[in-house]
């Protein structure tokens, strides 16, 4: 298979911490490969590795060993601004605590990102409302994360993180803070998100909902993959 | 816009430090404005009570007052003087160092001869008088109130003037005391007595010389274009002497005065500035995540610093904002009316004050404080804001 047709491919990935000197392997030599367009959930126990992938994979944190490349960029070879520059305009985020900006209301918040890409205020102000209206938030546009429930939040975060078309939208622990209804929202609109836009996701998750959700299921133990499975209808 | 609501996540200590910045400003619009005034004051209240804004005199005079040391052709001159633009009005006095007696008690001192009408336009001394009257013309004599009490003469005894004309021929004036002053400065109130100006050129062997040309001005702050002015105008031998040559002890005072403010300003200025560096320090550790968040999501370092550095510009123009509107009518009406401080003289080691203290409000002045504390800010919070240049995203998005 052609390099450019993987997103995400990971080769000998290892990540040392140093905890008072003692050095911690969180990744211990992973090799995987994602293709565009997949679903992938990273699971694992607390301590596996699962949220030091995510943050190699997106450009957050940089691996002791072994390369990155998404989208076909070896992350590896960039510079700090160079990382930024593809965490701006390849990867879309959605983070635990959804992390909105309170002062800003919800399309201001999704149009931030644009804002940030150099988008001129009238598109960006029209994409964003397109965006709200296609994850069924419109109504909430001008409400400020303070005055949003905990699923909508997200869901604002989600319009965030796909709003300028990505090729890979991370999510780390999308589900932690929300109870089993909204869950099940969320992981519905993911996997729209997938399924209608073709949007690479990798999630990193406890929760065996989510897993289900997911085409490919990525088990970590210690650092290293232990499995990997495929829905066998996906396969198909 | 960000940053503008970004100030508003604590609206208390966002009030508490535009307070701060507010209070601080108008201090020290204050402060300075009362600070130039009372300098406008004491230079006014000294040149007017003697001085005149400005002299012209023989080049050696300053140093050396010598009978000598005279300027000739004096009523040309002085209409000269008086026909340059800035010049109010001249006054011209003839001065020479003589032995007064009175009945058997005798004393050195200054005696000064003086146009009786010039002076009572350039000079607040004639009316400081305690007994008596100011002088007329003939052979009278106005004299300090310290030196009455030492000859202990009063009006209407005669003055016995004995002294030494320029080529040392003995100079004798048998003049009547008709009035007495009082300034409140010592060395005038001892040592000073004035007579007509004629009757002195007569007594001192002096013709259409005199030693001094006071001159008052329309406003003290042009007096660099009067002096290049006059300058043009003298012969050899002449020189101009503004007020600052004329009254160094005054110069001295105000030097002084400006160094101790200057630091007071400097302290409460940093003690602004150091809440600012804290207000920021606990900006940056409570939205730590935020600005993780930020990173994440690929915002660059240096724009996050010019987001608090934005957030440190609305705050101080809130706070400069507040303190003008405060000041304008203040300030209005401390220029207009003033604060009555009679009584400030004996404070003051006997310098000459009005009896308000008025504000003197300069633009540039008034213009500078909102803007010391604008690059001041800006520098306070770019110290802790410097911290996010080194702020790793993952570490942050942990943060409580």
């Amino acid at each position: 298979m052609d390099e450019h047709e993987h997103v995400v491919q990971c080769h000998g990935l290892e990540r040392t911490y140093h905890d008072d000197g003692v050095p911690v392997h969180a990744l211990a030599g992973v090799d995987f490969e994602v293709e565009r367009g997949d679903f992938v959930s990273l699971a694992g126990p607390s301590g596996s590795g699962k949220s030091t992938l995510l943050n190699c994979i997106g450009g957050l944190d940089r691996p002791t060993a072994g390369r990155v490349v998404v989208g076909g960029v070896d992350l590896a070879s960039l510079s700090p601004t160079e990382l930024a520059e593809v965490r701006l305009r390849r990867v879309g985020f959605v983070f635990q605590s959804y992390n909105l900006i309170p002062v800003l209301s919800a399309r201001e918040n999704v149009e931030f990102i644009m804002q940030l890409q150099g988008i001129p205020a009238a598109e960006r102000h029209r994409d964003a409302m397109e965006m709200l209206d296609s994850l069924g938030i419109g109504e909430l546009a001008d409400r400020r994360p303070g005055e949003l429930s905990g699923g909508q939040q997200q869901r604002v975060a989600v319009a965030r993180a796909i709003v300028s078309k990505p090729v890979l939208l991370l999510a780390d622990e999308p589900s932690a803070n929300l109870d089993s209804h909204t869950t099940a929202e969320l992981l519905q609109l993911l996997a729209d998100i997938n399924r209608e836009r073709g949007m690479t996701i990798i999630t990193a998750t406890h929760d065996p909902a989510v897993m289900a959700f997911a085409r490919r299921r990525i088990r970590l133990v210690d650092g290293l993959i232990v499995s990997d499975q495929r829905d066998q209808d996906a396969e198909d | 816009m960000i940053a503008w609501r970004n100030l508003w996540r604590n609206r208390r200590r966002t009030l508490f430090t535009a307070g701060s910045i507010a209070f601080a400003c108008l201090l020290l619009m204050f402060s300075r404005s009362l600070q130039l005034g009372s300098y406008t004051g004491m230079i006014d209240a000294a040149t007017e009570l003697f001085s005149g804004h400005a002299q012209v005199q023989h080049a050696d005079f300053l140093d050396d007052p010598r009978l000598r040391y005279r300027v000739d052709n004096a009523s040309a001159l002085a209409q000269q003087l008086a026909a340059v633009p800035g010049v109010a009005r001249v006054a011209p006095r003839g001065q020479a160092f003589a032995l007064l007696s009175v009945d058997e008690r005798g004393f050195g001192a200054q005696v000064m001869g003086v146009e009786p009408t010039a002076e009572q336009d350039i000079s607040t001394l004639p009316t400081a008088l305690v007994a008596g009257r100011y002088l007329q013309s003939g052979d009278e004599a106005f004299i300090g109130s310290t030196l009455a009490r030492n000859l202990g003469a009063k009006v209407g005894d005669e003055l016995v003037v004995l002294g030494t004309g320029p080529e040392g021929g003995v100079a004798a004036l048998a003049l009547t005391i008709v009035g007495i002053f009082e300034t409140g400065q010592v060395e005038l109130d001892r040592g000073l007595v004035q007579v007509p100006l004629d009757v002195f050129q007569q007594g001192f062997y002096l013709e259409d010389q005199v030693h001094q040309l006071a001159l008052s001005l329309d406003r003290v702050e042009d007096i660099e274009s009067v002096a290049a002015a006059v300058e043009t105008l003298l012969p050899q031998g002449l020189a101009f002497r503004g007020w600052r040559d004329l009254m160094p002890d005054v110069v001295q005072a105000i030097a002084i005065d400006r160094a101790s403010n200057r630091l007071f300003y400097i302290i409460l200025t940093l003690v602004v500035l150091f809440s600012i560096v804290n207000t920021f320090i606990m900006t940056v550790f409570e939205r730590t995540r935020e600005f993780g968040m930020l990173l994440a999501i690929g915002m660059r370092p240096w724009r996050l610093i010019g987001m608090l550095q934005l957030e440190a510009l609305w705050l101080t123009l809130l706070g400069s904002a507040v303190a003008c509107l405060l000041a304008i009518p203040m300030l209005a009406w401390l220029s207009l009316v003033g604060i009555p401080i009679s009584g400030i003289e004996d404070l003051l080691g006997g310098f000459a004050f009005p009896s308000h203290l008025k504000a003197h409000v300069s633009l540039p002045d008034m213009g500078a404080i909102p803007a010391v504390f604008i690059v001041g800010c800006q520098l306070s919070a770019l110290l802790p804001a410097l911290r996010l240049r080194k702020l790793d995203p993952v570490e942050a998005l942990r943060a409580d």
